[in-house]
């Protein structure tokens, strides 16, 4: 009897985690586009760094499914810029709530660009993309591809 | 018996929970951007010197006469080496000099005080990645005897800037 018990137990306990998970796991965000296109430094005011440049990294839509809770979207740099370099991203609030943190200097590390989206079977296509990209004079001439990392996680 | 019960309660309540942190990692998105900082070389000078030359001490030409306060010059370059050149669109007449010293940014190489002639003369050398201002401008001009009066004249001084690597 007990034995059947703690199967059953099991059984359901799993079910749930797995409803849970197939529920969580259709919570998506897409960046589009995939590529966004070279973002050049090419001038300065004499005596003053060069000038920092502002570019549209496209937009990106959510689709959250969990009922409850809040998201955060994060990013990151996968490979560091050189020193002296520095890009920024700033994500635009899907609205609900949601709060954009502005433009946030991007490292390696994971950091928090939109916080408070709330998972309510909220949907939003569209929200802009917005990198600024800038360097100092000592930095020199150079040209990266680097991968932005956005990571959709409760 | 119910140790047992409870121990398994518990195991399967972690799997499920572990089932649940799995998919709380949820979705992530890479975007491919490309940055680029392109060749850099900027100058700027701001000020117009007057000078005249009135005096002169007896027996000896006419006595030099030098601005150093009115005039400076910036410059901003993201490579290595850069130079700045000075020439002046027409000559002067035979026996009077304009003299440009432009103070050297850090690191830079600075030639001191130069005639400026209608060739263009290197002033600044070895400017290496570089965001500076404020920098002094020294203009001299200098006359001999024989070059007798000049009424007043308006000179541009065409200062330019060669990248480096």
């Amino acid at each position: 009897m007990s034995r059947r018990l703690t199967l059953l137990g099991t059984t359901l306990l799993l079910a749930i985690g797995s409803r849970l998970s197939a529920a969580q796991a259709n919570s998506t965000m897409a960046v589009n586009p995939a590529t966004v296109g070279t973002i050049a430094i090419s001038a300065a005011v004499a005596g003053q760094q060069p000038t920092a440049v502002v570019a549209s990294g496209g937009s990106y839509d959510l689709s959250l499914k969990k009922t409850g809770g809040l998201y955060t979207i994060t990013a990151r740099l996968a490979a560091p810029l050189p020193p002296g370099a520095s890009l920024s991203v700033s994500l635009a609030s899907p609205g609900s709530g949601a709060q954009s943190l502005g433009s946030v200097v991007l490292t390696t590390t994971a950091q928090p660009v939109v916080t408070s989206l709330t998972t309510n079977k909220f949907t939003s296509t569209g929200s802009a993309i917005t990198y600024s990209f800038s360097s100092t004079s000592a930095v020199g001439v150079f040209t990266q591809t680097v991968d932005v990392i956005f990571a959709l996680a409760p | 018996m119910k140790t047992r019960l409870v121990r398994r309660a518990a195991l399967a309540l972690a799997i499920a929970l572990l089932s649940i942190t799995v998919a709380a990692s949820a979705s992530a998105q890479t975007q491919s951007v490309t940055v680029a900082v392109n060749a850099i070389n900027q100058i700027a000078f701001t000020g117009s010197p007057s000078l005249t030359i009135t005096t002169a001490t007896a027996g000896s030409n006419p006595t030099s006469v030098s601005d150093a306060v009115t005039a400076t010059w910036a410059v901003t370059t993201n490579q290595t080496g850069a130079k700045i050149t000075g020439s002046i669109a027409s000559a002067l007449p035979a026996g009077i000099t304009l003299s440009v010293n432009l103070a050297n940014p850090t690191g830079a190489t600075s030639a001191g005080l130069t005639a400026l002639g209608t060739t263009a003369v290197d002033l600044v050398t070895g400017i290496t990645k570089l965001a500076q201002g404020s920098l002094g401008v020294t203009y001299t001009l200098s006359a001999t005897a024989a070059a007798g009066v000049l009424s007043s004249t308006t000179k541009v001084v065409t200062y330019t800037i060669t990248g480096g690597t």
